[in-house]
């Protein structure tokens, strides 16, 4: 069995009446990349923050390595990298000074010659001032800053914001690069379900501050829905609409003047496609629903289709 | 310890020229100063005082004022507070912490392994070496002045005054910086900071500075304030010696205790996102 690396028992963390995270149960085993998914507001950065010992907890237990963030923050920091979901307005200076200054607060002496490669692989210039860089070339400074040092716990909070597509990639191959080399724990945060994907063997879903699931990659795939897009040329009868809309098997049908948008499960979208072939629509997306969709008709939710996809994907996993 | 020594290159770094140009222009308006005195005669201003023998009182004594040593102590140095003194907390209002957490860059600094205290070790040594540096700029352009000014020459060089005086003011305007720290520590913020050391500066002044005109009963209260131990009519002006040592160590103690409680308050302290 691995070792646990993170673990939070009934983690609660308030900012005055607010509430950060609430009785947050979540356990993080050693060698594993865990995708940590919410939406904004959701309490991942509280927790994230909570686990570095930037901030202090309200109640309940966590420890990361075992040991207390509060009490031993430094002995905890000095085996983490981390990659805030914003790097910060480091006024006047270069990419390579920041570096420079960064790394020199580490113990060990951080290998130059691989923050160079990295910054060729994501084409950034060490030398341009951080005034004049783009909100996703700061943001790859701050994936050096997390790839670079020899650590057993990378915490990446929201990696990829700001980034374009390909870089994007290149970062979440880095990752997994970087993973396979050492063998160390990703702890990645995200908002976007698709990226997670990628690289997490397993994720753990915050919902208001509480952990309202924790899936392998597998289960949570079960529970994917899809998200249909229908477009029209001319204003659509909403009424007449909606006969033709299976109310059965869609949900969240949202219909507007031109346009109508609603969830199926993936398992009901030929027969979908039938019910839609009196429907005269002009253009037809299926994509994936992002993860909001999900909690919507996952966690709010209560059709029978709902209680439904939940019982396949426990027989799944 | 090396750890707060790269806070310390770093904030060196950022702000080298805000030391060398500030320092340069109080250092030339020390060497100004000097120079007026080659225009003046100040000792006809004894005759002005000897007839308001109260207000000669106020400025340290119609000797202190009438004096090359009593001018400058009196133009310059007792007013160091107000030149350098205010710009001084302005920066650490800002530079100790709030601008961190203003730029949002605290998160990733912190999360490296550096302890608070070592991170703010590192910004209260580059205040001190700041303030050192400052002053150390402006005592070498008024030492300057002083070699070649004919009044000062005649008056006779006492370099004493200007070390001891040196060091009492980069005692007293670190005083005025931690205070600015401790602030910081507990707001985060630099115009909250700036606001509550500002309100403390002024009291002290006050304290320090019209204390004679309280009700006799409630004169004490002076000692409370850091501009009582602040006195360089006596140190510069008149080469008096007798508290020096007892000012030294009440505003070294303050300092201390300042910065203790900046320490303990910022390893308690959430940081903000």
């Amino acid at each position: 069995m691995s070792d646990v690396v993170i673990r939070c028992q009934d983690l609660t963390k308030y900012y005055g009446e607010s509430r950060g995270i609430e009785n947050l149960n979540l356990e993080v085993l050693e060698g594993e990349v865990f995708g940590f998914l919410g939406p904004n507001g959701a309490g991942k950065t509280t927790t994230i923050r909570t686990l570095l010992g930037l901030i202090h907890k309200t109640s309940g237990e966590a420890s990361v390595f075992g040991l207390d963030p509060d009490q031993d923050s430094l002995r905890i920091r000095e085996r983490v990298a981390y990659l805030p979901g914003e790097l910060g307005e480091f006024k006047d200076k270069t990419g390579r000074r920041i570096l420079k200054y960064l790394f020199g607060l580490y113990d060990t002496d951080v290998r130059w010659a691989r923050v160079e490669e990295l910054a060729t692989t994501l084409r950034l210039d060490l030398d341009r001032n951080m005034n004049n860089l783009s909100r996703g070339n700061k943001q790859k400074i701050g994936v050096i800053l997390a790839l670079v040092p020899d650590v057993e716990l990378l915490i990446l909070d929201e990696p990829t914001a700001g980034l374009d597509p390909l870089i994007t990639q290149d970062v979440y191959r880095l990752i997994n690069e970087k993973q396979a080399e050492s063998g160390c724990t990703v702890f990645l945060s995200s908002h976007m379900l698709g990226e997670v994907e990628n690289v997490a063997s397993r994720v753990g879903i915050i919902r208001n501050g509480s952990i309202v699931e924790v899936a392998t990659l597998q289960k949570l795939k079960g529970l994917a829905l899809k998200r249909v897009e229908l477009l029209f040329d001319s204003p659509v009868d909403k009424a007449i609409l909606r006969t033709q809309i299976p109310a059965d098997i869609v949900a969240e049908v949202s219909i507007d003047n031109s346009r109508a948008h609603f969830l199926v499960n993936r398992n009901d979208l030929r027969a979908l496609l039938e019910c839609l072939r009196e429907v005269q629509f002009t253009d037809l997306y299926i994509t994936g629903p992002d993860l909001e969709d999900i909690f919507l008709k996952y966690y709010h939710g209560d059709s029978a289709s709902v209680q439904e996809e939940k019982r396949i994907t426990s027989e799944v996993s | 310890m090396l750890k707060a020594l790269s806070v310390i290159i770093e904030q060196f770094r950022e702000k080298k020229w805000s030391l060398l140009l500030f320092g340069g222009a109080v250092g030339l308006m020390g060497l100004a100063i000097i120079a007026i005195l080659e225009y003046i005669d100040v000792s006809a201003y004894a005759d002005i005082f000897e007839s308001m023998p109260e207000f000669g009182d106020f400025f340290g004594g119609f000797v202190a004022f009438s004096t090359p040593y009593g001018f400058v102590g009196m133009e310059l140095f007792a007013f160091m507070w107000i030149f350098v003194g205010i710009f001084l907390v302005y920066m650490a209002s800002s530079a100790a912490l709030p601008a961190e957490v203003e730029n949002k860059t605290i998160d990733l600094i912190l999360s490296k392994p550096i302890s608070r205290s070592s991170y703010l070790a590192g910004k209260i040594g580059f205040l001190y070496l700041y303030i050192a540096g400052l002053m150390g700029i402006v005592v070498v352009f008024v030492g300057a002045g002083m070699a070649i000014s004919p009044t000062f020459i005649d008056f006779g060089l006492h370099w004493d005054r200007l070390f001891v005086v040196y060091g009492i003011i980069v005692l007293h305007l670190g005083t005025m910086v931690m205070t600015a720290v401790l602030f910081a520590t507990i707001f985060l913020d630099t115009k909250k900071t700036m606001g509550a050391a500002m309100m403390i500066t002024f009291l002290m002044f006050f304290i320090g500075s019209f204390w004679m005109y309280f009700p006799e009963a409630q004169q004490g209260i002076k000692y409370a304030s850091t501009w009582f131990y602040y006195n360089t009519t006596d140190l510069f002006g008149l080469g008096i010696f007798d508290n020096l040592l007892r000012d030294v160590l009440v505003l070294g103690a303050v300092n201390a205790v300042l910065i203790v409680a900046s320490l303990l308050v910022f390893r308690r302290r959430d940081i903000p996102v």
